[in-house]
């Protein structure tokens, strides 16, 4: 059984106004997030991916696979696990997988790993949704990195446990040819965001024989109204998730969320402590049990989130809008 | 140091790594960017040699018009860092505002993109930042004691800076 041996995580030092955000791109509604979490003009997917796993590695080098997953490369063609694993100089010869994924990329990407025959595996998920194409999925979009060292062999602190998944068809964001502007159709996805995750919920329950009512903490990758209302109905509790819920604070930070989550459930873990992450993304629902086994060191999760340095709209603007028209 | 998307393998050479290059002969660190001539003897074999990425400012500038790979990330400070292993390297160091910079403090590295080519290519490089675990290494180097004195002309450092940004507010 897959063990989890080291984690780390990497929230961007600045805090963009998310009311003003909203104001300029003409969304309406109140801001569901006080601020969020920007990386700076001179960060990315790959340098914020850099960040939380040199903090999660400490030195190790014997690492044998390296799994991405991220909706946000910076590469078309290099693969940013390939990439990252260059920087990290970690062996060459290791395998790399690049997941180009949703929310559930990072608990795919555990399942991956727990298969793996080639020692420990960093996975990492990475996140920073500005591209015209995301912006309408989500103005709430954030950044943020988390990695964990996944060793099939070695006992490490806590045990990647059953998944259990649920899917719904939906429509989404696309785009039609060489059109520009991106088509979605978000309201549908938003529904099937409580359902899905609901029945995965429950599948796992089903597997483990624990009721989502009695997990230390719930790990949810957004803990949207909807996903709440119906694991409510399953019998969670609101102290279940308090710990763990960043979205109000920073902001989404897609492939990472469920990563974040996972990070607050560990850092006030202890021995004996179960917790139930859980991810959505696209109409699928991910549902994992990780047991804790030995109380791990922490990291300052919450910190990291607390922390920051408010910035102005206009450099939000200059650092992510135009970001790539820089020089010229 | 730099690299491109674009000519990240036609180059070849680990360009994501932070080293110095160390004389086969008489082991004296010269910048990553002297491969082949040694700063100290003159050898012309130097090798790859990997720094652990901790150091302290000894000098540094705040560069407010900068070329346009450059641009956005005005104002930025660019330091020499004076690595623990005793080679000097300039680099910028981020995260710490113009007037709250302090010659003496201790930075760590990272990887940051450097700069926008001109077709908007991006380069990656290493970048310094104020280091959380300021306590140097116990056993510094004796070069390190030598390469501190032409700094002591500047205004002792007392303690690290704080931790600002340059990020502007307009
Ligand atoms: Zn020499």
């Amino acid at each position: 059984m897959a063990t989890l041996t080291s984690y780390g995580a990497y929230v961007p030092q600045y805090r963009a106004p998310l009311g003003e955000i909203q104001k300029f791109y003409g969304r309406p509604g109140r801001p569901r997030s006080r601020a969020l979490a920007t990386p700076s003009i001179d960060e990315d997917t790959l340098t914020m991916a850099f960040e939380a796993s040199r903090d999660a590695l400490k030195g190790e080098r014997g690492v044998g696979a390296v799994i991405t997953a991220t909706q946000a490369p910076p590469f078309g063609l290099r693969k940013m696990s390939a990439t990252l694993s260059r920087a990290l100089r970690l062996d060459d010869g290791a395998v790399h997988i690049d997941l180009g994924a949703n929310a559930n990329g990072l608990l795919d990407a555990f399942r991956i790993a727990a298969t793996l025959d080639v020692g420990p595996t960093l996975v990492v998920a990475t996140d920073h949704l500005v591209a015209y194409r995301d912006r309408v999925a989500d103005v709430l979009s954030a950044g943020a990195a988390t990695a964990f060292l996944v060793d099939p062999g070695k006992s490490g602190f806590a045990t990647l446990g059953p998944q259990a998944r649920a899917a719904d068809e939906v429509f989404d964001v696309w785009l039609l040819g060489r059109e520009q502007e991106p088509r979605f159709r978000l309201e549908v996805l938003f529904d099937s965001y409580g359902k899905v995750t609901a029945r995965a919920a429950k599948a796992l329950a089903a597997i483990t024989k624990r009721e989502t009512g009695r997990y230390t903490s719930i790990c949810p990758s957004q803990p949207h109204p909807q996903v709440l209302r119906s694991l409510g109905k399953l019998g969670a509790r609101p102290e279940q998730i308090e710990g763990t819920s960043f979205v109000g604070d920073i902001g989404n930070v897609g492939a990472a969320s469920v990563g974040l989550a996972l990070c607050l459930g560990l850092d006030a873990s202890r021995k004996g402590s179960s917790l139930l992450a859980l991810a959505y993304g696209g109409g699928e629902a991910v549902a994992q049990e990780i047991t804790v086994t030995a109380k791990p060191k922490g990291i300052g999760t919450r910190g990291m989130i607390d922390g920051g340095e408010p910035i102005a709209l206009g450099t939000y603007y200059r650092w992510t809008e135009g970001r790539q028209q820089q020089p010229h | 140091m730099t690299v491109s998307a674009i000519e990240f393998t036609r180059l070849g050479a680990p360009k994501l790594h932070l080293f110095a290059m160390k004389c086969d002969k008489c082991k004296e660190l010269s910048p990553w960017w002297e491969r082949s001539h040694c700063y100290k003897c003159g050898h012309d074999t130097l090798t790859e040699f990997e720094l652990a990425g901790k150091g302290e400012i000894t000098n540094y500038t705040v560069v407010y018009y900068p070329p346009r790979e450059f641009l956005g990330q005005e104002p930025y400070v660019v330091g020499h860092i004076l690595m623990d292993e005793g080679v000097t390297l300039p680099a910028p160091v981020m995260g710490v505002a113009p007037d709250a910079v302090e010659v003496g403090t201790r930075v760590a590295a990272t990887l940051r993109r450097m700069k926008l080519g001109h077709e908007g290519d991006i380069y990656y490089s290493y970048k310094f930042v104020v280091d959380d675990d300021p306590a140097p290494k116990k056993a510094a180097p004796a070069r390190r004691a030598a390469a501190k004195k032409p700094a002591a002309k500047k205004p002792a450092a007392k303690k690290p800076a704080p931790r600002r940004p340059a990020a502007r507010k307009k």
